[in-house]
């Protein structure tokens, strides 16, 4: 894989890699997607995807009623940084 | 040997105090853990505390939990209120979840002894341990070698003698495979018949948390006390729950045993093949039929699982981003000129909380799911998913179980893979077809290497079925004692 394409994935993964990391991740993600592209290979056809495993008995909805969460304190306690009831973070609209 | 059963039976008649198993948990891990770095966290005032009110609770003639004064390990992905979770990343390293995972309420409510958080490979990605941000831990049978991963510390823990049993999660073969390379025996149940409420996800299609045990009976009762419908995971069965322990000396006279072909091609350690067909021998003196089964699709599974599981990831450890919890690393002047001063934090939290494994995945899942490349990647692994769940339902139309290895080598040693993460990946052939499957799986050791190293034999069962898998292995544990 080149790296402008590297550079791509990682601002839609959010992810800030050294040019080092960007190196190293064209080579590795370049290896392993040569590998999975085996892949195209098989026919399928008329074969339906399966995104998640269905099975015998399956999950239904609970009745719509509010049930207690977390306390507003609990949810705040481990942030970074808290301020008035909410999670502080750097401005990011004028 | 200590077992989930004779201490529960110990407690129970008051023959010894919880207090008494938690000190002794304590001082073994004290003892032993120094080499192995199965533990991450040890919650020692927690574990002396809920003793003394299992003794109190029996003392005032109180109805005991069906664990109660059993220890079990945590796996570092299962969230515990009050107790640190880290996942084994500095993602996580200071972070105190405000709630029990499902399962872990659920161990309490039988009064479990819960002794610390064990180690893993960072968000469960990796086979080895190796990936954990604070150091691998150690195969208790030569300390030059791996325990397997990702629910490493967990097998650590059991196979040391520290705990007789332990929870950990599998996603493509996590509780299996270190079950295998340390000798102990590791479930993975249907997908769904365990809560994920509390199990912090990496791939939500497939993660399920389970037991290891010394013995099978320990890993039916704990299996037993975890499975079961829960409200607050939409995936998890409203299927009643079979009583596991039930199943362990069931004869399997007249079962019908699949062996398939493509689990015993190249690549397979030939003396790991030589134990686990002598245990297929066994099974057939007891009565077992054996035939052979074509799981046709097999050779497909690591890349189908490799585009799925790392789409799934990049998704899920998406919400790692310094704001609500968690490291917080603000981004360069640089980087906030570019990105703005948000995007920037997001980046630079990211880059410093996740380490090389898991940026790797994240980067391949987020490709795959990425414009122009959805269809050929990540669509087409999910129709080769059916595929392989088909080859499982058309053998089972024949078997009742399929039995085969575990893993193809036994534990390798510390850094002999790390270099390449595709032979990594390809160390878990034998195990992912089951998950993309969502059937349940299990491993019990089987005849170990000459060079003393354990191996494992790996049995499937129909979805639902965990009762025919238990059955099995414990009529094979039996046998081998």
């Amino acid at each position: 894989m080149d790296v402008a394409q590297i550079r791509h994935v990682a601002e839609l993964a959010e992810l800030s890699l050294t040019e080092e990391e960007e190196k190293r991740l064209a080579d590795e993600i370049g290896r392993i997607v040569a590998y999975v592209k085996e892949l195209d290979a098989i026919d399928t056809e008329g074969v339906p995807p399966t995104a998640h495993v269905p099975t015998a008995a399956g999950a239904e909805a609970r009745e719509d009623v509010v049930q207690a969460g977390l306390e507003h304190d609990e949810a705040l306690a481990q942030a970074p940084r808290a301020e008035h009831g909410g999670f502080v973070v750097p401005v990011f609209v004028e | 040997m200590e077992t989930v059963s004779s201490i529960a039976d110990a407690v129970k008649k008051g023959e010894v105090s919880a207090e008494e198993i938690a000190r002794r948990t304590l001082a073994r891990i004290d003892e032993r853990d120094a080499g192995l770095h199965a533990f991450l966290t040890i919650a020692r005032d927690e574990v002396l505390a809920s003793a003394r009110a299992i003794d109190e609770k029996r003392a005032r003639g109180g109805t005991l939990g069906a664990l109660a004064g059993v220890p079990v390990a945590l796996k570092d992905a299962l969230t515990t209120r009050g107790t640190r979770t880290t996942c084994a990343s500095k993602m996580l390293e200071a972070w105190v979840p405000p709630y029990d995972a499902t399962v872990v309420a659920r161990l309490r409510a039988a009064d479990a002894l819960l002794p610390g958080k064990t180690n893993m490979d960072e968000f469960a990605m990796g086979s080895s341990t190796e990936n954990s941000a604070f150091g691998p831990a150690k195969n208790p049978r030569d300390t030059t070698r791996t325990p397997g991963g990702s629910s490493g510390g967990s097998a650590v823990a059991v196979a040391s003698g520290m705990t007789p049993a332990s929870l950990g999660s599998d996603t493509g073969g996590s509780i299996r495979q270190p079950a295998a390379l340390t000798g102990c025996v590791g479930v993975k149940p249907t997908y769904g018949r365990v809560s994920r409420f509390g199990l912090v996800a990496f791939a939500s299609s497939l993660d399920q948390v389970g037991p290891f045990a010394t013995d099978v009976r320990g890993a039916a009762r704990v299996l037993s006390v975890i499975a079961g419908r829960d409200g607050r995971d939409s995936t998890s069965l409203a299927a009643e729950v079979p009583d596991f322990e039930d199943a362990v000396g069931k004869s399997v006279r007249g079962l019908r045993i699949g062996v398939p072909e493509e689990y015993f091609a190249s690549g397979l350690d030939p003396e790991v093949e030589a134990s686990v067909r002598a245990a297929i021998a066994a099974l057939e003196r007891d009565g077992c039929t054996v035939q052979n089964v074509h799981l046709a699709h097999t050779n497909h599974a690591v890349a189908t699982y490799y585009v799925l599981a790392t789409a799934e990831a990049s998704s899920n450890l998406a919400r790692f981003d310094g704001v609500r919890y968690g490291l917080r690393v603000s981004g360069s002047e640089d980087s906030a000129k570019k990105r703005g001063a948000l995007r920037a934090m997001y980046g630079a939290t990211r880059d410093a909380g996740f380490g090389v494994e898991v940026k790797r995945r994240i980067m391949l899942g987020t490709f795959v799911l990425s414009g122009g490349y959805y269809d050929a990647y990540y669509l087409k692994a999910q129709k080769v998913r059916t595929l392989i769940r088909r080859d499982f339902e058309a053998a089972f139309a024949n078997v009742d179980a399929i039995v085969c290895p575990t893993s193809p080598t036994p534990a390798f040693r510390l850094g002999e893979k790390t270099s390449d993460p595709l032979a990594m990946y390809l160390s878990d052939v034998y195990t992912l077809p089951a998950s993309l499957a969502g059937v349940p799986a299990m491993s019990v050791p089987c005849a170990p290497t000459k060079a003393g190293l354990p191996v494992g034999l790996q049995i499937v069962a129909p979805s639902m079925k965990e009762t025919t898998m238990l059955s099995i292995a414990a009529a094979w544990e039996a046998r081998a004692q």
